[in-house]
């Protein structure tokens, strides 16, 4: 979390200067509006330089960005950028909001307020979900993996329940064997599984043994191929009754009753490896959630730079 | 081909160069970045190739309705990297740094729009640009005139600082606010009580007295005693008894529009076109005018054996006397034709003779007579010339400040004890011996159109009130020299803060310094928008001010 109990203390120093700020130029507002007819526009001295404080900082909020792509570079820690883009941004809002003097203005003025709003209120979207979403995922998504891996591992698991299948229900008519596509078929299978020990739990790898050809086991074959390799390969998007926890129990449990005690391992190892498809699908959504208001926030960034200089050069121009 | 699967690949459940792959997520933000990129990049491009015509997008809101022809066209007022208006730092290190600061960028203004100098008075310093004031780009409907009170009281607070060496003060030190306890001070015209400089004498008491009779028992002035012509403007009705008396009130004289005077059927077409009948803008009352409101109950009849014939007005003496011996001269030639004739004069006269025959010197004198009788019948008579008006004199309050009392011309023609006034004896003349030092000749009334000359009032924004409610002072005056106005604290029972009272509420009517001042004085009777000081000095073609060329 970027902030908690823990780190509070870091975050005070930057919590009252933002505070100091906010005053001070609140107080030089309203000392240069007093005996004004209007609010001190964004062209007075208070105003102007309110107005060169918040581009700056919107400048240096926009560096957090080549910051992360040239970690490398170890341009002072990420915990202070971070820390520095969370308290400047939101110091930036009254000081712009000071610099329009109350006002919307023109188009471009309206546009770039508009668009500095909804950056600030995604960035602020974002801070509540890294708050709130990782220990969701935590809790839910014991077999968490690299968000760009999903599509890796569940190919894995579907090479796995593949070659489960086959060491359990033999090798299928017209079926080309292992062996014969030059892959091993040993009497046992390394398969990926999820445990929990105390604090620590996620996905690790577990060697099988012992599994041999059950006879009668068709069903199980033709349950791998109609549904648990669709659900594994595609997800919610194959549309196999997989995705629900208690349909998906009651589906393996129909082709229990069709198979030998001695295939039950297996069913449980596939019936595993749905449910840790299943959590990798809430991964997904979970993490869009938590970085889905990076698709507002970085691109309106760039056009709220790009307008930015803009309107300090027309501003300028017709002072 | 893939073979026996190794312990380290088992163990890699992912690839050790994921973070080089992108998601489709990546994908995503890194498309919308661009295009944001291209978009905000290409919208200025676009915006800046149109030139000025692009540079709308710029403004910081539409300009007011007498600008608006020019709200895509910035150059038009502000030049290029200049302020349009001033600002200062308020620290004289930072002005005098950037110049920019303080500069005074009027020209663009001044090229349609002049106006004369506030007070020649005021500091240079102190002296605002034009945006100073008029803010614009606040919206189309926004009045331009309308001038927040903290742009004059950052001089009128504290006058004396924004004077220039050497200047007096000539107006209040400190005003800041119009509301009641606050230190706008007293009408000035009411607080040195200053009399009325106007050379007309009039009784409004008389006047607004049901009848127009002070005395108990005197005969009332009724319908009867009006032409019938009039009447109708008077109050008269059809059917009303003329018996009845004539009961003046305030807009039986002063009036907001020439149509007010509701003229009889037929007047109108008597009235010489384009003369009096020129419409107003209503704000102020229009002059008193002898023929409209005086004429019927002061006809100037000058002869009672010639019932209804009257003398012109606006004659001086002098052009009277002219105009009333035409009148009887011929009167007598159409009565003896042979005066018309002409006689033969010897260029010499014989010895013993003047020259004339004696007939002629017998209607000359005639003539002469009843030309002085009937001087002194206008002159003396009840109702007439000399009820009202003043000689012009060496102290008339014109030349003197509103001072002095003129004399009245009645009070010099009172003709010495034992003298008679004799026929030859040109009336004029005589007057100017009685009045003295007077010119004899009839001051202009010089009443007063515009009593506050540094503000400004509308009396048809006022007509729904009583006049009396304000100029109660009316009914009871019997001089000239009183000034009918009402005082401050009259205006301040509507124009204030909205406030509860003992008897309900008062305040609430706008109360900015603006509502009566005007900075450049176009509401100035000397000094009004028609005024050549507001033409500007190089006039424009109209297609070049529109694309905005010099």
């Amino acid at each position: 979390m970027l902030l908690n109990q823990d780190n509070f203390k870091e975050h005070v120093p930057w919590l009252a200067a933002s505070l100091v700020v906010t005053v001070l130029a609140t107080g030089w507002f309203f000392f240069a509006a007093a005996g004004q007819a209007r609010w001190p526009s964004g062209s007075s001295i208070p105003g102007l330089t309110f107005g060169l404080a918040g581009g700056l900082i919107c400048l240096f909020e926009f560096l957090i960005w080549p910051r992360k792509k040239l970690r490398s570079w170890r341009l002072g820690k990420m915990t202070t950028w971070m820390r520095a883009h969370i308290w400047l941004g939101l110091v930036a809002v009254p000081l712009l909001i000071l610099h329009t003097g109350f006002r919307w203005g023109g188009p471009l003025s309206t546009i770039l307020m508009a668009l500095f709003f909804i950056v600030v209120l995604s960035g602020i979207w974002g801070l509540v979900a890294q708050q709130f979403l990782p220990s969701t995922m935590l809790k839910e998504v014991q077999a968490e993996t690299v968000y760009s891996q999903i599509d890796h591992v569940s190919t894995q698991m579907e090479t796995e329940g593949h070659k489960l299948v086959t060491l359990v229900c033999g090798q299928a008519v017209g079926e080309k064997s292992e062996k014969d596509m030059g892959n091993s078929l040993e009497d046992f299978l390394v398969v990926g599984a999820v445990r929990k020990e105390g604090l620590i739990q996620g996905r690790f790898v577990s060697a099988k043994s012992n599994l041999s050809c059950v006879p009668n086991s068709e069903p199980l074959r033709n349950f791998y191929h109609q549904s648990v390799k669709h659900y594994l390969l595609e997800g919610e998007k194959g549309n196999t009754g997989l995705e629900s926890t208690f349909k998906a129990r009651m589906m393996f449990q129909a082709v229990k009753l069709k198979l030998d005690t001695r295939a039950y391992e297996a069913v449980a190892i596939l019936e595993s490896f749905c449910d840790q498809r299943r959590q990798l699908d809430r991964q997904a959504r979970l993490h869009f959630r938590l970085h889905g208001w990076l698709l507002f926030h970085l691109p309106l960034s760039v056009a709220l730079i790009v307008l930015m200089f803009v309107h300090i050069f027309a501003a300028l121009k017709y002072w | 081909m893939n073979k026996h699967e190794t312990g380290k690949q088992r163990a890699t459940r992912i690839r050790l160069n994921y973070y080089r792959t992108w998601t489709p997520f990546d994908r995503c933000k890194a498309f919308l970045t661009l295009l944001a990129l291209t978009m905000s990049l290409g919208w200025a491009a676009f915006v800046f190739a149109r030139g000025d015509l692009g540079s709308y997008v710029f403004s910081r809101g539409t300009l007011a309705d007498a600008h608006a022809a020019w709200n895509e066209n910035c150059s038009v007022c502000h030049q290029n990297f200049t302020p349009i208006y001033k600002r200062g730092s308020g620290l004289a290190f930072l002005d005098k740094m950037f110049p920019a600061l303080t500069a005074s960028p009027d020209t663009r203004c001044q090229s349609c729009h002049t106006g004369p100098a506030h007070h020649d008075s005021q500091k240079e310093e102190s002296t605002p640009a034009c945006g100073n004031c008029h803010r614009d780009h606040r919206g189309l409907d926004i009045n331009l005139l309308k001038v927040p009170n903290a742009d004059c009281v950052s001089c009128h607070a504290n006058l004396e600082a924004n004077l220039k060496p050497g200047y007096s003060m000539r107006f209040a030190k400190n005003i800041s606010s119009f509301n009641p306890g606050g230190n706008h001070p007293e009408f000035r015209i009411i607080e040195k009580k200053w009399q009325d400089p106007g050379s007309i004498q009039f009784n409004h008491k008389l006047h607004l007295t049901p009848g127009l009779v002070l005395e108990a028992g005197s005969p009332a002035w009724t319908f009867a005693d009006i032409p019938e012509v009039d009447r109708a403007q008077f109050g008269h009705t059809p059917g009303l008894d003329l018996k009845t008396p004539v009961s003046l009130d305030c807009r039986s004289c002063h009036q907001l529009d020439p149509m007010d005077s509701r003229p009889s059927p037929g007047a109108y077409e008597k009235i010489p076109r384009g003369g009096i009948f020129v419409r107003s803008q209503g704000n102020l009352m229009l002059p008193v005018v002898y023929d409209r409101h005086c004429r019927a109950c002061h006809p100037l009849n000058y002869d009672d054996g010639q019932k209804g014939v009257q003398a012109p007005h606006r004659l001086q003496p002098d052009e009277l006397r002219s105009w009333l011996e035409g009148v009887y001269a011929n009167q007598l030639v159409q009565a003896n034709p042979e005066f018309a004739k002409p006689k033969r004069v010897p260029p010499v006269p014989l010895p013993g003779k003047t020259g004339q025959e004696p007939e002629y010197e017998s209607a000359r004198v005639q003539v002469a007579a009843r030309v002085n009788l009937a001087m002194k019948t206008l002159f003396f008579g009840k109702k007439t010339c000399g009820e009202c008006h003043f000689a012009d004199g060496e102290d008339h309050p014109v030349r003197k400040g509103f001072t002095s009392i003129p004399k009245r011309i009645r009070t010099g023609l009172q003709a010495p004890a034992g003298k008679e006034l004799k026929a030859d004896e040109s009336i004029t003349a005589w007057f100017r011996e009685a009045a003295g030092k007077l010119a004899g000749q009839a001051v202009f009334p010089s009443i007063p159109s515009t009593w506050f000359l540094h503000s400004r009032f509308d009396h048809s924004d006022h007509r729904f009130t009583d006049c009396k409610q304000c100029h109660d002072r009316a009914v009871g005056s019997v001089t000239k020299l009183d000034v009918l106005l009402p005082g401050i604290e009259s205006c301040r029972v509507c124009h204030g803060p909205l406030k509860s009272t003992a008897t309900g509420f008062s305040g609430g009517a706008r109360h900015e310094c603006v509502e009566c001042h005007r900075y450049h004085h176009g509401d100035n009777q000397l000094q009004g928008r028609g005024a050549h000081d507001w033409t500007p000095k190089t006039l424009r073609n109209l297609q070049d001010l529109h694309k905005a060329l010099p």
